[in-house]
């Protein structure tokens, strides 16, 4: 366990170390880290591609992917917040000589949550939409590499995250599977006020 | 073209107006806000543009057998509401 620990800690003070280097850069990092930008930016992805799709089936597609990036990002939250209930690990600025760029949360670090909600929704869509999926989760591992850089997050409270998401994605598209009844009854409904 | 320079200005005045980066117990947005203010924007916005388009193409009424969205490439949203209610 220790062994994990110190190799966490080592690639957080690697990463962290960059901070003050090229001023461009750490206001980028301040920037993609944000609570705002980047789950902003999946969110309007996600809208966009509720109407995008040229015919009928494409379209129903693309609104299962919707559907299933919501879902997805409430199981990771819950997931997150159990977690959370029985596990607190410390912000690395507690415990390390770091740079810290960003407010400071007073909730566990370890697993990173803005991680889990971001991918969570990315994986999601990628599970049924490969091409803006590839686009979702680049900008949602983003925003891992931020947290860790602005000094908010070890690297394996990222990996935590992602795994949290990659389980909360395979479970919503399942679900969504299984049953369809639902989320055709929603689609169903939207159709007949032309919105879907 | 236009929306995607509305977006791109709009979060630069969002960021370059205030600082953005404040923790939720100390006056910033939790997690459960953003989404209800991100939602209500969004009904907001798209409401908006069905009811701009809707003026704008004020003379699309064509029938179709097209459902759902689809139905708009060739009627606007009022006339097919207004219709659908019609109907009804």
């Amino acid at each position: 366990m220790s062994f994990f620990k110190s190799i966490d800690e080592t690639v957080f003070l690697w990463i962290n170390h960059w901070i003050g280097t090229v001023s461009l850069l750490d206001q980028f990092a301040e920037l993609a880290a944000s609570d705002y930008f980047i789950p902003v930016a999946i969110s309007l992805v996600l809208l966009g591609l509720w109407f995008s799709g040229d015919k009928s089936a494409s379209r129903t597609v693309n609104q299962f992917a919707v559907i299933s990036a919501i879902l997805a990002v409430v199981i990771a939250n819950l997931v997150v917040e159990a977690s959370n209930e029985v596990f607190f690990r410390a912000r690395p600025y507690d415990v390390l000589d770091s740079n810290v760029l960003f407010y400071k949360p007073t909730d566990s670090s370890f697993p990173s949550n803005p991680t889990a909600s971001g991918l969570a929704m990315a994986l999601s869509v990628w599970l049924w939409n490969k091409k803006p999926g590839r686009l979702l989760i680049a900008i949602a591992l983003l925003l891992g590499i931020a947290r860790v850089y602005v000094g908010v997050c070890y690297p394996f409270d990222v990996l935590g995250g992602a795994a949290i998401a990659l389980g909360a994605a395979l479970l919503s598209k399942r679900l969504l599977t299984r049953f369809q009844l639902v989320p055709l009854t929603l689609l169903r409904s939207a159709r007949s006020i032309f919105l879907a | 073209m236009l929306g995607a320079l509305l977006i791109l200005v709009e979060s630069y005045w969002f960021f370059a107006s205030k600082y953005r980066n404040i923790s939720d117990t100390a006056g910033g947005l939790d997690g459960n806000e953003q989404a209800f203010l991100f939602i209500a924007a969004a009904v907001a916005a798209t409401f908006s543009l069905l009811v701009v388009s809707s003026i704008r193409n004020w003379s699309m009424k064509v029938e179709s057998k097209l459902t759902g969205l689809s139905r708009l490439r060739n009627s606007n949203y009022i006339y097919l509401l207004l219709s659908l209610l019609g109907k009804k």
